[in-house]
């Protein structure tokens, strides 16, 4: 009998092993310190993927933060916004030192706020970049004249290569442009419609899928994205030129304090963490200096812009 | 005592015999099922947490593949990439998932996640993405290291491609393997509690059968007041109080025949001192009477004539014979008594004993116009034993040889019989023994023939002496005979 009680104990415990493995993982949370605000470097990006920006920057901003000791930085910030507005509001404020982006957004945000270009951003290792008008290769479509009446996807209203290089160039052709919402809308005989796809990866696949006849990225993206189908795909014209990327500081601050940015900025490839800060940010080579004359000839192509806008606003 | 060592022996050999004992047997047994029993469990409840940890994944598969084709469908239908990816991207922030996928209705890859997508269009081929694309319903796929899972995405009732993810493997057989290492841990642990137990219980039922088993030897060895104590409240406690009770009445038992032994004894030694006294009793008159007569023969001899000389042969006669039954009485007393104290020496059976005796029976043998020879083959016949005895017992069948004799005569012979051993044959020509007494030849006071109507005088004592007489000098005695033709007695002794 007791032998039978051992076996019965013996098989029960091992048959109610409990089975139940619940994740005991539990997330950390830190508790925000409270830092002075002058002690605090803020790195500016507008994004929709906000939490993956972040994710990107935080290496680059506390690779700043750390080599900034001396002026009493204890920490790197990323603040991310979903529009260039915010972010305009955000400089102006304080709460956001420098900004990184195309140079669309950036001349954009300088129109609102007090913001200067200083530093080349070699992103995906490319200094300069250009946009391209493509459609398909069989499309009757070979020249700039020959847009009119057609809907162009572009990707979206503050992207240097996706709007701002295509408009500017039809524009500076005569080129009257309709904004639509959809990629079906009906465009004038006599204007050559656009419309956001939101993404150069979305505006290669619409033409190729026949959404569009057009479409405007920048060259990299063109390839890229099309791939193996680049054969299906012709490309119409191409736009000026520009600064993949440019880092911009808002005013204000001590032009010591500006020059040791620039001078860490510009050292970052040189040193292993700064590699590898920059690794993960978009895969930065390094950042070079922006010269007197590249910005300027990068201003008169946003002033002529915006004053031709203004205009056509009026 | 002898029976009780042969007993112990046979014990002994047979506990010998049997090596492995029953704790051994139980043991061995016990564990084995145990082992079997646990294995089988250990095995059952590996196979039954891994399918729950299999099935938690598909079913958490299945759950964010359907999430992912319901999001994916619309953004698929206007190709907003951008969308996909940020979906994807969050999908891809779980651990356990290596890739995603989302293909167009041709089966073009659109986008894995990730912008520099390098399969970008590319139409897969393998088995996997082929059942997929074929499929219209949830798929799950192992792999070797991915579990893959894909789904046909629909925007109405129009298919506008299929998601796929693949889960990998690492967590799942991370898992796998702590719930094997755990279950067989465990099933090791509870192996050892249980063997340990049931060790437990096995010495519950050994130890009391060990306790019976030294009761009963020591009973074997004679120790009867050895009690066990067996407090199980089973059939053992029973069996031992059984023992208890059997162990009292044996000492009860035996004390019993100690007392009745004793008793025997000592109404053995009266009878023998009583014995003793009435021989002394009769022979000291009957020696006076003997004395005297031969006293009185001696004066009157010249004066005597035939008829008065046969009257003092007869006193005579009657006298010896008196005297010589008193002494095979008293020598059969004190051998039955243990009284006799034999001196054991080195004798030449033919110098010391038969040769003398020979001699002196010759002129009883004449008288009754019988032979007696004697026939020696050994040179130095020497053996150890008691003098008194030897030539008591041999004595004896002289006196017994011419008394069954009536004509032919005794021939005695000491020869060899096998190696060590000499032989002592008296062979006379007498009237033999039937073959039905001869088993009864050797008991105190027999004769073949009995009552008054015997032809033979005699107490029946002699040959029960000559019986004893040889077990005291370690001799052994045969007789062979044949009614009407004569008898062999032969005595063997061990030489030296």
């Amino acid at each position: 009998m007791p032998f039978f009680l051992i076996i019965t104990t013996i098989f029960l415990y091992s048959c109610n092993q409990n089975i139940d493995r619940q994740d005991e993982n539990k997330n950390d949370y830190t508790d925000q310190q409270t830092i002075a605000r002058e002690s605090i470097i803020s790195i500016g990006s507008v994004s929709h993927a906000i939490q993956n920006e972040i994710l990107l920057l935080q290496p680059f901003a506390d690779f700043l933060s750390e080599n900034l000791r001396e002026f009493g930085i204890k920490k790197g910030r990323v603040v991310v916004t979903r529009n260039i507005e915010d972010m305009a509001i955000l400089i102006n404020s304080g709460e956001v030192d420098i900004y990184i982006d195309s140079p669309y957004p950036i001349f954009s945000v300088a129109e609102l706020a007090n913001l200067q270009p200083i530093l080349k951003h070699l992103r995906d290792n490319t200094e300069y970049y250009k946009s391209v008008i493509f459609t398909k290769a069989d499309s009757e479509i070979n020249e700039l004249k020959d847009l009119k009446g057609h809907m162009i996807a572009m990707e979206e209203s503050y992207s240097t290569s996706g709007y701002f290089l295509p408009t500017s160039l039809l524009i500076s052709n005569g080129i009257e442009l309709a904004k639509f919402d959809v990629p079906d809308a009906v465009v004038p005989e006599d204007k050559v419609g656009y419309c956001f796809s939101d993404d150069d990866e979305s505006t290669v696949f619409w033409v190729l899928n026949e959404k569009v006849k057009i479409g405007a990225t920048d060259i990299t993206s063109y390839y890229r994205n099309s791939g193996d189908r680049v054969t299906e795909l012709k490309m119409i014209t191409s736009s000026i030129e520009l600064p993949r990327q440019l880092v911009a500081i808002r005013d204000g601050f001590d032009s010591t304090y500006v020059n040791k940015i620039k001078e860490i900025l510009l050292e970052m490839d040189e040193s292993e963490s700064g590699q590898k800060a920059l690794e993960s940010f978009y895969s930065t080579t390094k950042f070079e200096d922006l010269t007197e004359n590249e910005l300027s000839k990068i201003e008169k192509v946003f002033d002529e812009y915006f004053d031709s806008k203004n205009c056509n606003d009026k | 005592m002898n029976i009780s060592i042969q007993k112990i022996a046979m014990t002994n050999k047979i506990r010998k015999k049997y090596k492995i004992g029953i704790r051994q047997r139980f043991t061995i047994v016990f564990s084995l099922f145990l082992f079997i029993l646990g294995t089988a469990n250990t095995i059952n409840n590996i196979r039954t947490q891994e399918k729950v940890v299999k099935e938690r994944l598909i079913s958490e598969a299945k759950t964010i593949i359907t999430i992912l084709e319901a999001s994916a469908a619309e953004y698929l239908n206007d190709l907003r990439i951008d969308q996909i990816r940020e979906d994807l991207n969050f999908i891809l922030t779980n651990d356990e998932i290596v890739y995603t996928y989302v293909f167009d209705k041709n089966n073009r890859l659109i986008t894995d996640g990730t912008t520099l997508n390098k399969m970008r269009h590319k139409v897969f081929g393998d088995e996997i993405s082929l059942n997929a694309y074929n499929s219209n319903e949830i798929i799950i796929q192992f792999t070797d290291n991915y579990l893959d899972v894909s789904a046909p995405v629909y925007l109405n009732i129009e298919r506008t491609g299929t998601v796929r993810i693949g889960f990998s493997l690492n967590v799942l057989n991370a898992e796998i393997f702590k719930i094997r290492n755990e279950n067989v841990i465990s099933g090791m642990i509870l192996l050892a509690i249980g063997i340990m137990l049931v060790n437990i219980l096995i010495n519950r039922i050994t130890k009391p059968i060990n306790l019976l088993t030294e009761g009963t030897k020591a009973v074997a060895e004679g120790v009867l007041n050895k009690k066990i104590e067996i407090k199980t409240s089973d059939e053992l406690e029973s069996l031992a109080d059984a023992f208890n009770q059997m162990t009292t009445k044996i000492q009860e038992t035996r004390q019993g025949i100690i007392k009745a032994k004793e008793q025997a004894e000592k109404s053995d030694k009266l009878k023998s001192e009583f014995l003793a006294q009435m021989s002394h009793e009769i022979r000291t008159p009957v020696n006076t009477i003997m004395n005297f007569t031969s006293l009185i023969r001696s004066d009157i001899e010249d004066q005597m004539n035939d008829e008065i000389k046969e009257s003092f042969e007869i006193i005579d006669n009657g006298g010896r014979r008196l005297i010589r039954t008193i002494d095979l009485i008293l020598n059969m007393s004190e051998l039955q008594a243990g009284t006799y104290t034999p001196q054991y020496q080195q004798i030449n059976l033919k110098d010391n004993i038969i040769a003398p005796l020979v001699n002196e029976f010759k002129i009883h043998a004449e008288k009754k116009d019988l032979s007696l020879t004697f026939s020696n083959g050994i040179h130095h016949p020497n053996i150890t034993g008691d003098k008194y005895t030897l030539l008591q017992l041999f004595a004896n069948l002289l006196d017994n040889a011419i008394k069954y004799t009536h004509q032919g005569g005794i021939n005695v012979f000491l020869e060899e019989a096998v190696s060590n051993k000499f032989r002592v044959s008296i062979a006379d020509t007498g009237i033999g023994i039937s073959e039905k007494y001869i088993d009864n030849l050797f008991q105190p006071f027999s004769q073949e023939e009995q009552g008054y109507t015997r032809k033979f005088e005699g107490n029946g004592l002699g040959l029960a002496l000559v019986k004893r007489y040889c077990e005291l000098n370690n001799a052994e005695i045969n007789v062979e005979s044949e009614k009407g033709l004569g008898s062999v007695f032969s005595v063997i002794f061990n030489s030296r």
